[in-house]
């Protein structure tokens, strides 16, 4: 690992551009992606109340409408506008996203903002980037042939496991993904739903359709999808999104009930989003994150507490790191087509798929214990052993689904270096 | 402090018609603390036994919330209720449920219901689910058991309710069906009521 060039040349490139605030390609800048700021009001705990206005939860009328005259007082009292507002149930507050003025200074508006009684906290919009670029070269799907997918897909097709993807827009009308799709939502503001290439292409690597006779086949090909878009794309084919549009669809989706939720994104460290992960991990969802290679603990979410952080087979990751394809991965793309993606974004998106087969199989298995297994199953290789294989290191996501199956008993030789695996 | 003023055509309480029919016009105030202590206020006026003159009622109450990690709330508090002109009727509740984001369940126990010398427990559910951002159909379903008193071999009273919400900005309209069954011989109100009946509510939030 030490010797990899690929990591000595981006620590150069990052030493030779850390003066500049330039952006790199799948690495977000640390500053604020505009003047806009989150701002966060408690939510009392939900209660009994009398009156004939049934129905409850988030939508509870007069409590909205209290807090968001709240926001508007506050706003008006720091000159700030209050532009939208969701409410995070699951970490009881309210979240108000407003636009700070170009001559004030954000610090301090967020300084005297956390100071008011009245404000859970106050917060920075980050900006999010998406992890991979499109590199077509030839057609074989990798996992097909290095996790004996066909086989799996007898024990477990990751049936009726709900997988939430936040992502740029996925193509709800593309051949290869009829019937996938169970809800999709556009959390942008600025733009409409439109299909796009990483969420399009997220999706058919876990969820493609099987033998419907075109393109390729998903991880777990019978999984049903959230199509939550809190992203949007430019031309190029990298997704963007910020703090308010992701804490929205993560928060979306634990009111929907999703099992897993993949983020094949990289961004900074941010506070809501810290809190949502959270809730999401202590709901019994999975959360899936793309290692960021060029960041050392590889960026955010892949290295929040819990999270299972993936990185493509051959590229650098940690010790913490499940392995999935990442290179030359055909998937499905908008204008019902199909063609080649490389990054840690879709080998995240591998894992996302097969936590869905898991959850067929064993549908209480809690978030830690699936992240154990799936690490339990990570051998480092090493290239002057294997031949034709270079260096990396491989998860045997065989294994571990023959072993939540009950099907085999497996063995792992690990740290050997060498790769065979025997099965009694 | 919040608050919500509602128009309902038909003041309908766990299934019964405390408005005789007519149209109410309602407050609702409520006051929450960070602790997750609350208290609020209800009002509305009613048409009892006497069907022509309307009086108000008002009920108080207050509690304690607790919101658990994983997004559960509970809740447990008490309430009283009065009658403006009939104070014989006045009576006294308790309350433990939960909520959620889409389901809340509540059971209230009270020990002289209605002034009619008997206890009861009443049991219910309420939930909702959103067709659009703005459209929800809301959903309640409720039984009343006399469990002591001259009127404890009368049947359970049951009621339900499904409806359409639509929201815009603050104001809420409502249109739903309300259904009960079972016997209403312990509300002061008139027998020849229906069971069942449309109901359509325009609400103001504040």
């Amino acid at each position: 690992m030490s010797l990899d060039p690929r990591r000595w040349f981006a620590v150069l490139l990052l030493l030779a551009t850390s003066s500049c605030s330039a952006d790199r390609p799948g690495v977000t800048p640390a500053a604020a992606a505009s003047a806009e700021i989150l701002v966060m009001l408690p939510i009392a705990p939900a209660h009994f109340r009398a009156g004939t206005n049934y129905g409850s939860g988030y939508d509870e009328q007069a409590g909205r409408s209290a807090r968001r005259r709240v926001a508007l007082d506050l706003a008006h009292t720091q000159d700030l506008e209050v532009i939208s507002e969701w409410p995070m149930t699951s970490l009881g507050v309210d979240c108000f996203l407003m636009r700070v003025p170009s001559e004030r200074p954000i610090g301090a508006v967020l300084q005297a903002l956390s100071r008011d009684p009245s404000v859970a906290w106050a917060q920075t919009l980050h900006a999010y980037q998406s992890l991979g670029h499109n590199d077509p070269l030839f057609a074989l799907q990798p996992s097909a042939s290095a996790w004996h997918l066909a086989e799996i897909h007898a024990f477990t097709t990751g049936r009726n496991v709900s997988v939430a993807i936040v992502d740029s827009g996925i193509e709800l009308t593309h051949p290869d993904l009829t019937g996938r799709v169970s809800v999709s939502k556009n959390f942008v503001d600025a733009s409409t739903y439109a299909a796009e290439s990483h969420g399009t292409a997220v999706a058919g690597i876990i969820a493609a359709n099987s033998d419907n006779g075109i393109g390729i086949v998903g991880i777990a090909p019978n999984a049903r999808l959230m199509a939550l878009r809190a992203c949007w794309e430019y031309a190029g084919g990298s997704a963007t999104c910020n703090s308010f549009t992701l804490a929205k669809a993560l928060q979306f989706a634990l009111s929907n009930d999703a099992q897993v939720i993949n983020m094949s994104l990289t961004g900074p460290d941010d506070k809501l989003l810290g809190l949502l992960l959270d809730a999401a991990q202590s709901q019994g969802v999975a959360v899936v994150g793309a290692f960021d290679p060029a960041i050392a603990d590889g960026g955010f979410p892949a290295s929040h507490t819990g999270v299972i952080a993936v990185a493509a087979d051959n590229a650098p990751g940690n010790a913490s790191t499940v392995r999935a394809p990442g290179r030359d991965v055909p998937s499905t793309l908008p204008g019902a087509r199909w063609g080649f993606v490389s990054g840690s974004s879709f080998a995240a998106a591998h894992v996302s798929g097969v936590v869905a087969l898991m959850h067929e199989l064993a549908p209480s298995m809690a978030p830690r214990q699936t992240r154990d297994m799936l690490l339990s199953a990570t051998v480092t290789i090493n290239a002057d052993q294997a031949g034709d294989r270079p260096n990396g290191a491989r998860t045997d996501v065989y294994a571990v689904i023959a072993r939540v199956a009950n099907a085999c008993s497996c063995v792992f030789l690990g740290n050997s270096g060498a790769e065979t695996m025997s099965r009694h | 402090m919040s608050g919500i003023v509602s128009m309902v055509s038909d003041y309908r309480f766990r299934g019964v018609s405390l408005s005789n029919g007519q149209p109410a016009a309602q407050l609702d105030l409520g006051l929450d603390h960070e602790t997750g202590l609350y208290a609020g206020l209800f009002a509305s006026n009613v048409r009892l036994y006497d069907e022509s003159s309307s009086q108000g009622q008002a009920l108080a109450y207050a509690g304690y919330a607790q919101r658990l990690r994983n997004g559960l709330n509970l809740d447990f508090g008490a309430s009283y209720t009065g009658f403006s002109d009939d104070s014989v009727y006045d009576y006294s509740e308790v309350h433990a449920g939960f909520t959620t984001d889409s389901l809340d369940g509540h059971i209230h126990f009270a020990p002289n219901y209605f002034g009619q010398s008997v206890r009861t427990i009443y049991a219910e559910l309420n939930g909702s689910r959103h067709l659009t951002d703005n459209i929800r159909l809301i959903g309640h379903a409720g039984v009343l058991k006399i469990v002591s008193g001259s009127l404890s071999d009368a049947r359970p009273n049951v009621d339900a309710r499904a409806g359409v919400e639509i929201a815009l900005r603050a104001i809420r309209l409502q249109v739903s069906r309300v259904a009960s069954q079972g016997s209403t011989s312990v509300y002061p109100v008139s027998g020849r009521q229906s069971n069942d009946a449309w109901l359509a509510m325009v609400s103001y939030s504040f």
